[in-house]
């Protein structure tokens, strides 16, 4: 079984989110109960970050960030692991590995 | 609401300065307005300052009312406006309302940013936390997204839905910087050529290091005031406010429903054409926000100059080049002329006003009767839109 994604899910209109909202960006219900969202999804859209000259994730340069769509629905912007990041491309299939720093999604390439 | 005229405008030579802090490029955008319009300053009743990052790389809040007694004018009312790279769009706006509800009568509206600091003032790392503070920290900037990165997201699904090219982002920043080439206000003048910006290393893909805007000390200024005013002062150039938008769109990149526009850059343009009376076709010059070549190619879309997906064929076929039937960053833009980010969208105002006072020198469009601004901020999430009429006073 494929690991989750800690979230939340809008009572009132079903939207997943990633956790730390305080109400729902898409309808602004407080209505929010905790979600498991799926660990599988694909790249919706990414950039290669070549020049990281500083900041915790400087030694990772050249990483693939990128805004991931799961498969239930939910967008969130992680950065996805693969072995050479310049062959990123829209719709590769992903799976969530775990949070880093509390911070950072980590996804990997599958 | 009461028409109003800008009757007064300068910026500063745009530039990393080691000798000028924020003091000297406020003295010299501020006098400079002042000069221009020939007023006394007494007589400026408020000061709407559009300023980022103060408190973050300079150590200095409450930096209107600091710019106010700067320039020998401490009875002023100060505000400041901080919406990241909109926040001079937005300062000229709120001015601009305030005249035109009769609340003030004269307003000088800044933007100021002194962005070059010394690592043994500010460590750098310090510096990038500051520059970053425009963008999500818990869901973007916090997880190794930086202001690059966020657009050049947007660039991808451009390209990916539409088929927008490399090459076509490239020759927008070959046209700015042709563009800056002519401006002595530029932070870089000189051209660029085309292959050498295809060939630069990059920086976020697809944005190669000729593509992004640069990291800038500059200030600008402008005094607005009413048709009443303007006329008694006998300004026969004063240039005319003729239209003001402001939209909003998700301040974050990944809640967002699209990546190939700005919904908050749709409304304000629609919103100033409407105030104005005009249309798209109208516009004989514009300076749209480039923080990066692709930007660029998503502002004209938005802002009607062409359909959806087609941006990418509006430099590359030459029609926003100086000649072109609508030139666009006259004055080099966000990657030629610089990005001091809260005096961007002051800046803009005071490019197309002289562009419509014919003060342009080598970069004036000819005739150019109709001219508009626009300013993106933060995850493409705030925008204004200004359309300016030559003056009929």
């Amino acid at each position: 079984m494929s690991t989750t994604i800690p979230a939340v899910k809008c009572k009132d209109c079903g939207t997943p989110h990633p956790k730390g909202i305080a109400a729902c960006p898409a309808c602004g219900s407080m209505n929010l109960e905790d979600y498991e969202a799926k660990g599988t999804g694909s790249i919706y859209t990414y950039s290669v970050n070549t020049f990281v000259p500083m900041g915790k994730h400087k030694a990772r340069a050249p990483y693939c960030m990128a805004v991931v769509e799961t498969d239930d629905k939910m967008r969130i912007t992680a950065i996805v692991e693969m072995p050479d990041a310049d062959t990123a491309k829209i719709g590769d299939k992903v799976q969530f590995k775990a949070y880093e720093d509390k911070l950072t999604p980590i996804f990997e390439r599958v | 609401m009461r028409e109003v005229y800008i009757i007064g405008a300068h910026e500063t030579e745009h530039g990393s300065f080691k000798d000028k802090n924020f003091r000297h490029l406020i003295a010299d955008a501020g006098n400079g307005a002042i000069n221009d319009a020939g007023i006394d300053r007494k007589e400026i009743q408020a000061l709407y300052l559009g300023n980022y990052n103060g408190n973050g790389l300079n150590s200095q809040n409450t930096m209107a009312a600091l710019a106010a007694t700067s320039i020998g004018m401490p009875h002023a009312a100060t505000l400041r406006f901080e919406a990241a790279c909109a926040s001079g769009g937005v300062a000229f706006r709120n001015a601009m309302i305030a005249v035109g509800a009769g609340v003030y009568d004269t307003v000088m509206v800044m933007g100021v940013e002194k962005m070059n600091i010394p690592p043994e003032e500010l460590p750098y790392e310090d510096q990038m936390k500051a520059a970053l503070s425009g963008v999500d920290y818990l869901y973007e900037a916090g997880s190794g997204m930086n202001g690059s990165t966020m657009f050049a997201m947007f660039a991808h699904r451009h390209m990916h839905e539409f088929g927008t090219t490399r090459l076509q982002l490239a020759q927008v920043a070959e046209k700015n910087k042709y563009h800056g080439s002519l401006n002595p206000y530029a932070y870089k003048q000189r051209e660029i050529p085309l292959e050498k910006i295809l060939k630069s290393p990059m920086i976020a893909t697809p944005f190669s290091a000729q593509e992004v805007s640069l990291i800038t000390d500059g200030a600008a200024a402008v005094i607005i005031t009413t048709k009443d005013r303007a006329k008694a002062l006998g300004k026969k150039n004063a240039v005319k406010v003729m239209g003001s938008g402001h939209g909003g769109a998700s301040f974050s990149v990944a809640f967002r429903a699209k990546h190939t526009e700005s919904e908050a850059t749709i409304a304000a343009g629609k919103e100033a054409y409407k105030m104005a009376g005009l249309k798209p076709s109208d516009i004989s010059v514009a300076e749209c926000h480039d923080c990066f070549s692709f930007t660029e190619i998503m502002n004209v879309e938005d802002l009607g100059f062409t359909e959806k997906g087609k941006g990418g064929f509006f430099a590359a076929e030459g029609h926003s080049r100086l000649g072109g039937k609508l030139p666009i960053n006259t004055s080099g833009g966000l990657t030629a002329k610089g990005h001091p980010i809260g005096a961007t969208g002051v800046g803009q105002i005071v490019e197309m006003t002289w562009q419509l006072q014919d003060k342009s020198d080598k970069r004036q469009v000819k005739d150019a009767k109709f001219a508009l601004t626009h300013v993106l901020g933060g995850p493409a999430s705030v925008s204004t839109v200004h359309i300016l009429g030559r003056g009929d006073i």
